[in-house]
């Protein structure tokens, strides 16, 4: 019977000192699990940051070493990208809001280290997206869903505009008006939280770009990982314990969280949050606060359902990690994802679409 | 009247090697590698010390090159290379 | 069975440096078993230990045509990339497909059974080419002669692998046959010695060479047309270990009848068709910008058009000499 491996990665993100007594076969199921769920790089800092990474073998390090070189590349690329746009919508005068990886890096946080980037998420009033969209496009972008069922099930119903990607570069766009898709009933104040960022300095690059306020960061974050398909599900949930745990001492972070998400109708995923950043990596959650997410996840009627399956993705797909019962549940909260961001009426003729028309326009 | 001042779109993501049969470019901005003809790259490579105007790039171009400074220097801009100030 | 030894992969721990076991010292059946076993063959490349998993048994005949003088990774060592050529579910009955994998992931799609070894192969340097990512790689045969480095970059068809495989056999030493993998901070080539991979024509030419090639086995009607292996020879595989400073730098084209015709190149000619024939470049931004700089920079270019290894390799010959 071979050693527990499968939790290796979330407990070592959680105390490095976890790797104290590795051996060869934890080490490969460590870097394997931190390699499939693009967590590598954070790894490599988690290990720098608390010194332990003077004591990982020779041939381990190779990788966590080449892990940070290709993330300050990423870096590199993501600044590049945010001068170019920064000068394409300056003539909005209106504040651009950077989301997810790009805000992290943007604004210094500790989740946005050596992490990836893949899309770069931006965020304007929606009464100048398409101005924004037209200025984009005049450096370069073009959209990438040519199919004109894709362009409508975005402008539609989507809360953000189809992904655009740069002509030459490749770099893909999203371009959002709010924080969560209209369809899902939750209809956060979008001038709010517009109005409530915080501007970010970047080298040459002119100054449009805004992150949002802490609070409003965690529930965006938040919503995005449990209203999503939860794919790169312990990735994201990392990016919430980091910002947790440097929020925390800010004055007033922890009293505003939970009122304000009520207020903005998205208190669920950012109790959720609370439970599996707490479960998982240990987050460091103010008593008080944590027994009012307790409280408040109790009283829903499918929480304990939920709960198992989301359990599942936190779960890295890895040979040392994964099995046929966590796939089976990964498979349910995909479809839950559709479900909770549509009403059904819309949900079942999307899927159906896209199980069998799409995929055969694409095997054709 | 001042001479026109000339510099580089984007200094500090340019960077420019030089060698007898040309010099090659590369924009970190745009993520492209380019060759230029040894006279363009002189004046790349004079403009990533700072912007100069026609007078004294014209000092960096050997005498006898047959093509005219504000060619180049259009064809340079034209290609999202150089830029005239003000 | 010895799976989980003692933990020598501790801190600080150093690779042994003892003589190792040898692909060819384990048995078929052996081979075959831990083909198929939790950690597979773990197999030292270069600097790299391929953890290799697979089910079908021409994987394990073509590792023992092709690998047979690779040193055996003991399973206390770690395991840099781990692979997968594996034929599943029923289709391994009816019509068999090789299913390529590395960590779990599935990057490309499966090929037809009887080109698994040629998948592996491939596989192996989609891994490198994607993960190691402290080199600058080109696509290039690397070869050593008087401790100095050959760069050979060309695109597919332009006769690359038969002249790599001709110098091989006649004791450059073999660095690679497709990967170029130049150290970003000491500038130096990295050997990752492996099989060099024919096409057509070219696997009866170097059949015919003199100094005993060992070809693996053929796969027909492949993306490629027929693909087969040359093993590398046993004293660079010995060598892999030792890096090798650049010296050379050559675009050859092969043309049939074609006289022998080389020219010397200029730095930024030779800069820019490496770049066009590079892996990672865009990728690695100002760093590949100046690896390259300083590769162009402490080398010699040349084209060379050629209609037969009668001229080139006596050319290449006297030109990679370790003269002032």
């Amino acid at each position: 019977m071979s050693r527990q491996t499968d939790t290796h990665l979330a407990r070592t993100l959680a105390t490095p000192e976890f790797t104290e007594r590795f051996d060869a076969r934890d080490w490969e199921a460590l870097i394997g699990q931190a390699r499939t769920s693009d967590l590598l790089g954070q790894l490599a800092e988690r290990l720098h940051d608390t010194g332990r990474i003077e004591r990982v073998p020779p041939q381990v390090r190779f990788h966590l070493d080449a892990a940070l070189r290709i993330a300050a590349l990423h870096r590199d690329s993501l600044l590049n990208e945010l001068a170019v746009i920064g000068d394409a919508l300056q003539s909005l005068g209106q504040p651009v809001l950077l989301l997810k990886g790009a805000a992290y890096a943007a604004a210094g946080l500790r989740a946005g280290r050596s992490r990836l980037f893949n899309d770069i998420d931006l965020m304007v009033a929606k009464d100048v997206i398409e101005r924004a969209e037209g200025a984009l496009f005049r450096c370069g972008w073009r959209p990438t869903h040519l199919n004109s069922y894709d362009q409508r099930y975005y402008r539609e119903w989507m809360h953000e505009l189809p992904p655009i990607e740069h002509m030459t570069r490749g770099t893909v766009i999203d371009l959002h008006h709010t924080i969560v898709p209209p369809t899902s009933g939750h209809i956060p104040d979008a001038a709010q939280l517009i109005a409530d960022a915080r501007p970010v300095a970047l080298p040459h690059c002119p100054d449009v770009f805004h992150v949002l306020s802490p609070v409003d960061m965690v529930m965006h974050s938040a919503c995005h990982l449990f209203f999503g398909e939860l794919q790169k599900g312990l990735r994201d949930l990392y990016d919430l314990h980091c910002l947790l745990d440097e929020f925390s001492p800010e004055p007033g972070f922890w009293t505003a969280l939970l009122p304000r998400a009520r207020a903005q109708q998205l208190e669920y995923p950012v109790l959720l949050t609370l439970r599996f950043a707490q479960r998982i990596f240990g987050t460091d959650i103010p008593e008080a606060v944590a027994s009012e997410g307790r409280k408040r996840l109790a009283a829903r009627p499918t929480g304990a359902l939920t709960d198992h399956l989301i359990d599942a993705s936190m779960y890295p797909l890895h040979p040392s990690s994964d099995s046929p019962w966590r796939r089976a549940r990964r498979q349910i909260l995909y479809a839950r994802s559709h479900w909770l961001r549509m009403p059904l009426h819309l949900l079942i003729p999307h899927l159906a679409y896209k199980a069998f028309i799409h995929d055969d326009g694409k095997a054709a | 009247m001042t001479a026109v001042q000339w510099s580089l779109v984007t200094p500090e993501a340019m960077s420019v090697l030089n060698w007898p049969d040309g010099s090659v470019l590369y924009n970190a901005r745009t993520t492209t590698t380019t060759m230029l003809a040894p006279t363009a790259g002189a004046i790349v490579a004079r403009l990533k010390a700072g912007p100069a105007d026609t007078d004294a790039l014209a000092e960096v171009l050997p005498s006898d090159d047959d093509l005219p400074l504000s060619e180049l220097l259009d064809a340079l801009a034209r290609h999202g290379i150089v830029r005239a100030a003000g | 069975m010895p799976l989980h030894g003692t933990a020598s992969c501790g801190p600080q721990a150093e690779r042994p440096v003892s003589p190792r076991l040898h692909l060819s010292a384990l048995p078929p059946a052996e081979l075959r078993q831990r083909l198929r076993s939790r950690n597979g063959l773990r197999l030292q490349l270069g600097r790299f230990v391929a953890g290799i998993r697979s089910n079908f048994d021409s994987v394990a005949e073509g590792l023992h045509a092709l690998y047979a003088d690779y040193p055996v990774a003991s399973d206390d060592d770690f395991c840099d990339y781990p692979v997968e050529v594996r034929s599943s579910g029923l289709r391994r009955y009816v019509r068999p497909q090789a299913i390529f994998r590395f960590e779990g992931m599935q990057p490309f799609k499966p090929l037809p059974g009887d080109q698994a070894v040629a998948m592996l192969e491939w596989g192996l340097n989609w891994v490198f080419t994607n993960h190691a990512q402290h080199y600058l790689i080109i696509h290039a045969a690397v070869l050593e002669r008087d401790g100095l480095g050959l760069v050979m970059a060309a695109p597919p068809g332009s006769g690359k692998s038969t002249l790599c495989a001709a110098l091989a056999l006649r004791g450059w030493r073999l660095l690679s046959d497709e990967l170029a993998m130049v150290g970003l901070d000491d500038g130096l080539l990295m050997p990752l010695p492996r099989p060099v991979s024919l096409k057509n024509q070219s696997i009866d030419i170097v059949r015919q060479l003199p100094g005993q090639p060992v070809i693996g086995p053929i796969a027909h009607d492949t993306a490629k047309g027929t693909v087969a292996h040359m093993r590398a020879p046993r004293a660079s595989v010995e060598a892999a270990l030792k890096p090798v400073q650049p010296r050379w730098i050559l675009f050859p084209q092969f043309a049939a009848g074609h006289a022998l015709d080389i020219e010397a190149n200029g730095k930024a000619h030779t800069f820019m068709q490496l770049v066009s024939n590079s892996f990672n470049y865009p990728r690695l931004g100002v760093t590949g910008f100046e690896a390259m700089d300083r590769l162009v920079d402490g080398c010699d270019g040349y084209t060379a058009r050629y209609g037969s290894l009668d001229q080139i390799v006596p050319a290449l010959e006297s030109i990679c000499t370790r003269s002032a």
